[in-house]
């Protein structure tokens, strides 16, 4: 049953269609210092890829570039300044953001009693993401059921 | 694993694991109960959640039992680490970033 319990929870998030990753995180920088290294792009630049292209208007499309992976497709959507972040972005280098499934990344930033800063960080959505990949083996077996199916 | 993903894909048989799960191994006969389908059709389902692992069939005297089998989904659990660790690794930089202010 032990082995159960962590796998009951992942078939109700899989019920869902969705899988999330959260991570809380803690800073003693000011919750507006915070806000400029997650959306500024020259800051991103130095901790998150080698350049990011990107424009802080929902709806605009951008990337985040490694020089060993290459160029990540992403879109902004919604930009309250300085709490709220969030971007969809694909996990495949190189093809545009129409053309892939796209996870979202969602940044929350709330003020600390201290004058720090809590981050908290959601990237949802995998499951549809590997949904869409995993579809054309879908339809093959259903093809391959149907034609079982036409042939008796 | 894309045999599990195709397969947890469909309600139906989303709906007959969740069944498995709550109510431990089941006949085809008692999932049909609740499916508005024919005993054929789940009989169907139940081939695919076997094809890919998700459960496993018993016999317990003359009746054909259906349990879930844990091993697929928690592979499905370990899929995730590899984005979770660069989150780690992410966020690990962000903090280095902050406190690098001082300096500048």
């Amino acid at each position: 049953m032990s082995v159960w319990s962590g796998c009951a929870r992942t078939l109700r998030e899989m019920t869902m269609s969705e899988r999330t990753i959260e991570k809380r995180v803690e800073f003693a920088a000011s919750q507006e210092r915070v806000w400029k290294a997650i959306t500024d792009p020259a800051e991103l630049s130095k901790w998150f890829g080698h350049e990011t292209e990107l424009e802080l208007s929902p709806g605009s499309e951008g990337a985040m570039i490694w020089k060993e992976h290459g160029r990540y497709a992403l879109k902004v959507e919604v930009v309250e300044a300085p709490s709220r972040f969030v971007w969809s972005w694909v996990h495949e280098p190189g093809v545009a953001f129409a053309d892939a499934p796209a996870t979202r990344v969602e940044w929350l930033l709330t003020p600390n009693a201290d004058g720090g800063t809590t981050l908290v960080l959601r990237e949802s959505g995998f499951l549809t993401d590997l949904h869409h990949q995993q579809n054309t083996g879908g339809w093959d077996e259903e093809l391959d059921e149907l034609i079982a199916l036409l042939a008796g | 694993m894309s045999d599990v993903f195709a397969a947890v894909s469909d309600p139906t048989r989303r709906a007959i694991l969740e069944r498995l799960r709550t109510e431990g191994a089941l006949s085809v006969t008692d999932l049909a109960v609740s499916l508005p389908m024919s005993r054929q059709a789940v009989t169907k389902h139940l081939d695919v959640l076997e094809r890919a692992g998700l459960i496993e069939k018993r016999l317990h005297g003359r009746e054909r039992l259906h349990a879930l089998s844990g091993e697929p989904l928690r592979e499905v659990k370990d899929w995730l680490a590899p984005y979770e660790a660069e989150w780690d690794e992410r966020l690990e930089r962000l903090r280095t970033h902050l406190e690098g202010d001082d300096d500048e």
